[in-house]
C-alpha cells in the first residue's frame, strides 16, 4: 500500500523543520553560562538578560556587588585569577581604575574590532586606558542639566521657556546674578551649594595624578569653591544635605509651595528620581548650566582570561554595537543611549515629553541631552576621582562653614588631606 | 584520671576549624601583611618592607588625629553611660522603691541596642537635621537663629556620635549592673539597714565595691568597642571623616587606608596592630589602677 502525504502537510513540515533548525542555530550558546559581575540588577530588571538568553540560549549568571565594595571585590579575584567573571564593569567614578589594570581585552583589536564611530566622544574616551587602548564600552551616556521649576521661573524671570530660562544661567556670573534675583523673591537657586560638584568634577582638564605620579589640583576646583561660597554667602542655597529627607521633600513640593528653584540631575535623575515626585510632575524644565557635564554611567569589560570571550563579546556587542537593539532598549527603558545614530533615530519619540510627565511644556529631554552629550570632555578623569572628589566635597563643606580664611587655604587643605591618603605620590 | 572518649575531640572540631579560619588566619595574615607593601590597586605580588608601615603610620598626623577623635567620642560616652546605667540600676534594685513594670522598662532601655546601626544613622540624620530636625526644635523652639548645624563642626559631630553611643549602650550596661547587684546576698543590705545605714551609704559602701568586677568588665569591653568604633561614623560620614575630619576614628582610618584611599593593605594592617597595642596598653593601665599591679597581671592572664 502506498502512503501519500498531502502536499500541504509535507510543505508545512519542511518549513517547520527549517524554522526549528534555524532557531536552534540562533541559540548557538545553549548550555553555556556567561558570568557578569556588576553593581545593580538593572540588566535583569530592564530585560537585557532575558533578551540575551533568548538570543543565544546561554544562561547569564548575574553577580551583584554593592558599588562601594565593587573594586575591593574585583581586585582579589583578578589577583588570584579564580572565579573571575567573564564581564566586569566600571562605574564612571572608577572605570579608569578598571581599564588601567590591564585585565580587560582590547575591544578595538581582533577579533572584536568594536566601533566607536557613532558613540559620543566622552563615552568612548572613558573606556580607554592610559595608552589609549579601548578596554570598555557603554550603552548609555549620562549628561546632566539644571532641572528648574517652571512655576518659579515664570514668576521670577517672566518665562518658563527652557531656552529663555537657560540664558539666565549661561555663565557663572549670570548664574550668581540669577541666584540673587531668586533670593530677592524668597527662593533658593539650589538645595545645597555643594551640589554643583558634579558640574565641576566633570570639567577637570587634567587628572589628579599624572603618569609620573605628580599631584595636580585643577583650577576648576578653585572655581567650584568660589561659586559655591558666593551661593552660600548670598543665601542662594537652602543648605539641605543632599539626599536628606528635607532635600527630597523640596523636590516633591507642589508648584506654588516650592522654595528651591532647581536641582542638578543627569539623565538618570529624570527617570529614577524626579519621576517619583508625584506632587511636582509637570512643573519641571531643563536648561543648560555654564559648563556641560555628566554624572555616572557603566562601562563593560571582558576579562582577558575568560574562556567565554565570544559569549561576553556577544553580550557587549548586543548592548553597544547593535543599533536596532540599542534603539529598542532605549525606548523600553528611557535610558539615554551612547550611540548618536540611535539617539537621532528615536529623538522624535519624545516630542510629547518624557514618559513619566516630569517635564512640562512637552520638552524633549532627548534633544536636550543630545546637545550636551556631544560637548562633554572626559580627558581629565583619573583612577583616583572617586576618592578625591569625596575629599574635595568634604573640604568644601568646611570651607562653606568658614573654617578657612580664604579659598587658597581650602585648596591647601585638599592637598594636605590627599597627601595623607596617597602618601606615596609626589606633591 | 579517666580519659575522655576520642569522639569528643571530633565534636569540638567544627568550632576549632571555624576559629582557625575566621580568627587565627585573619590575625596571622594581618600581622604578616603589615610588614609588606601589599596593595589592592596592584596586581603585583607584595614585598617585605620591614617596619616601614609602622614607622609611617606612627609619624602620620592624621593617625594621631584619629586617635584623639576616638577618645573624644568614647570618653564622654562611657562617663555618661556609666552614670546613667548606675542610676537606673540603683533605682531598679532599690527594695524601697517598688517600681511597677520593671520588665517592660528593661526592654525599653535595652531596645536601642538591638536596632541596626544603619537604622540609627537614618534616625540621627532626621533628628539632627539642623533645619527640620527634632533636636533643634526641642532645644530652641521656633528661634531658628539659634539652631545648631550639628554636622558643621568636628566637635558637634563627635558629640552627636558620643551621645548616640550612650543612648545605644546605657540600657545594656544598666542590665549588666542590675544583674550584678541582684546576685549580691540580701544579708548585706539587711545588716546595713539594721545598722541604720543610709541609701547613699549602702550604695557607695556596699553596692559599688561588690559590683566592681562587673564595672571593670563593662569598662574594658567598652574600651575595646570604643577604640574599634567604626559603624556609626562610617555610615554617617564614610571615609571623609565628616566636618574637620572629626568623626574619623582609628578604625575608620584603618579601613579607609586599606580599602578606599590608596588601598594599601600593608598600611591598613599596621594600623590594625597599632590599635590592638593601644587597646592592650590602656586595658592593662586601667586594670593596674583598679586592682593594683599583681592583681592586674593575674586578671590579664
Amino acid at each position: 500500500m502506498k502512503f501519500h502525504l498531502p502536499k500541504r502537510v509535507l510543505t508545512l513540515g519542511l518549513v517547520g523543520l527549517w524554522l526549528g533548525s534555524a532557531l536552534s542555530f540562533g541559540q548557538w550558546a545553549q548550555g553555556r553560562t556567561l558570568t557578569i559581575m556588576t553593581f545593580s540588577d538593572e540588566f535583569k530588571t530592564n530585560g537585557v538578560i532575558a533578551d540575551f538568553e533568548k538570543l543565544t540560549g546561554a544562561h547569564v549568571d548575574l553577580r551583584v556587588v554593592p558599588n562601594e565594595q565593587y573594586m575591593n571585590k574585583l581586585i582579589p579575584l583578578l589577583r588570584t585569577k579564580r572565579d573571575v567573571p567573564d564581564i566586569f564593569v566600571g562605574e564612571a567614578g572608577y572605570i579608569k581604575e578598571v581599564v588601567n589594570l590591564g585585565q580587560s581585552v582590547d575591544l578595538g583589536g581582533a577579533p572584536y574590532y568594536a566601533s566607536t564611530d557613532n558613540q559620543y566622544p566622552y563615552a568612548a574616551e572613558m573606556g580607554r586606558d592610559k595608552s589609549g587602548v579601548l578596554r570598555a564600552l557603554t550603552w548609555q551616556t549620562t549628561p546632566g542639566g539644571l532641572f528648574f521649576r517652571r512655576s518659579i521661573a515664570l514668576k521670577v524671570f517672566g518665562t518658563d521657556n527652557p531656552v529663555e530660562v537657560g540664558k539666565h544661567f549661561s555663565t557663572w556670573s549670570k548664574f550668581i546674578a540669577s541666584g540673587k534675583l531668586l533670593a530677592k523673591h524668597g527662593y533658593y537657586l539650589l538645595p545645597e551649594a555643594g551640589d554643583l560638584g558634579s558640574v565641576f568634577f566633570a570639567n577637570k582638564k587634567e587628572p589628579y595624578f599624572d603618569a609620573n605620579h605628580n599631584w595636580h589640583l585643577d583650577p576648576i576646583i578653585k572655581k567650584y569653591f568660589e561659586v559655591a561660597k558666593q551661593l552660600r554667602d548670598g543665601n542662594m542655597d537652602m543648605k539641605l544635605s543632599d539626599w536628606s529627607a528635607p532635600w527630597m521633600d523640596q523636590m516633591n513640593t507642589p508648584p506654588g509651595k516650592a522654595k528651591v528653584f532647581a536641582y542638578l540631575w543627569p539623565t538618570w535623575g529624570l527617570f529614577f528620581v524626579l519621576s517619583n515626585q508625584k506632587e511636582s510632575l509637570g512643573d519641571w524644565g531643563i536648561c543648560h548650566t555654564p559648563l556641560d557635564w555628566y554624572w555616572g554611567g557603566t562601562w563593560l569589560n571582558i576579562y582577558k582570561g575568560s574562556p567565554n570571550k565570544d559569549l561576553a563579546w556577544a553580550f557587549i556587542s548586543m548592548m553597544t554595537q547593535n543599533e536596532p537593539y540599542m534603539e529598542k532598549l532605549a525606548l523600553r527603558t528611557g535610558d539615554f543611549s551612547s550611540d548618536k545614530v540611535v539617539v537621532n533615530t528615536i529623538m522624535d519619540h519624545f516630542n510629547n515629553g518624557d514618559p513619566a510627565g516630569v517635564l512640562g511644556g512637552h520638552q524633549n529631554h532627548y534633544k536636550f541631552f543630545a546637545e550636551t552629550a556631544d560637548k562633554i570632555d572626559a580627558s581629565g578623569v583619573s583612577s583616583e576621582d572617586r576618592v578625591i572628589n569625596q575629599v574635595v566635597g568634604s573640604v568644601l563643606d568646611d570651607y562653606l562653614n568658614n573654617k578657612f580664611p580664604n579659598v587658597d587655604a581650602a585648596m591647601k587643605e585638599i592637598t594636605t588631606r590627599v597627601q595623607q591618603m596617597y602618601p606615596d605620590m609626589n606633591y | 584520671m579517666k580519659r575522655l572518649p576520642r569522639v569528643g575531640y571530633l565534636m569540638l572540631l567544627p568550632f576549632f576549624l571555624a576559629f582557625a579560619v575566621f580568627t587565627i588566619y585573619p590575625v596571622v595574615n594581618t600581622f604578616t601583611t603589615s610588614f609588606t607593601n601589599d596593595s589592592l590597586t596592584s596586581l603585583n605580588p607584595a614585598h617585605f618592607i620591614g617596619v616601614e608601615n609602622y614607622q609611617h603610620e606612627l609619624a602620620s598626623p592624621l593617625f594621631w588625629k584619629t586617635f584623639y577623635n576616638t577618645w573624644a567620642i568614647w570618653l564622654p560616652n562611657i562617663i555618661l553611660q556609666m552614670a546613667l546605667a548606675l542610676f537606673v540600676a540603683a533605682v531598679m534594685t532599690n527594695y524601697q522603691i517598688r517600681l511597677k513594670g520593671k520588665g517592660l522598662f528593661r526592654a525599653v532601655i535595652f531596645f536601642p541596642n538591638i536596632v541596626t546601626v544603619t537604622t540609627i544613622a537614618i534616625l540621627v540624620y532626621a533628628l539632627f537635621d539642623w533645619q527640620s530636625g527634632a533636636i533643634n526644635q526641642l532645644l530652641f523652639g521656633s528661634n531658628h537663629a539659634k539652631y545648631i548645624n550639628w554636622f558643621s563642626h568636628g566637635y558637634w559631630a563627635q558629640l552627636v556620635i558620643s551621645g548616640v553611643q550612650t543612648w545605644m549602650w546605657f540600657g545594656f550596661t544598666a542590665i549588666m549592673l542590675i544583674s550584678g547587684i541582684q546576685s549580691m546576698p540580701k544579708d548585706y543590705f539587711e545588716a546595713a539597714v539594721l545598722d541604720g545605714a543610709s541609701d547613699s551609704k549602702i550604695f557607695f559602701g556596699i553596692v559599688l565595691p561588690i559590683i566592681r568586677p562587673v564595672m571593670v568588665y563593662i569598662m574594658i569591653t567598652s574600651l575595646i568597642g570604643g577604640m574599634n568604633m567604626f559603624d556609626l561614623p562610617w555610615v554617617l560620614f564614610s571615609n571623609t571623616g565628616g566636618p574637620d575630619q572629626g568623626a574619623m576614628t582609628m578604625s575608620v582610618y584603618m579601613y579607609s587606608r586599606a580599602f578606599t584611599w590608596d588601598q594599601n593593605l600593608g598600611a591598613g594592617s599596621a594600623v590594625a596592630w597599632i590599635v590592638f597595642a593601644i587597646i592592650g596598653v590602656f586595658t592593662l593601665a586601667y586594670l593596674r589602677v583598679t586592682y593594683g599591679k599583681e592583681n592586674a597581671e593575674e586578671t590579664m592572664k
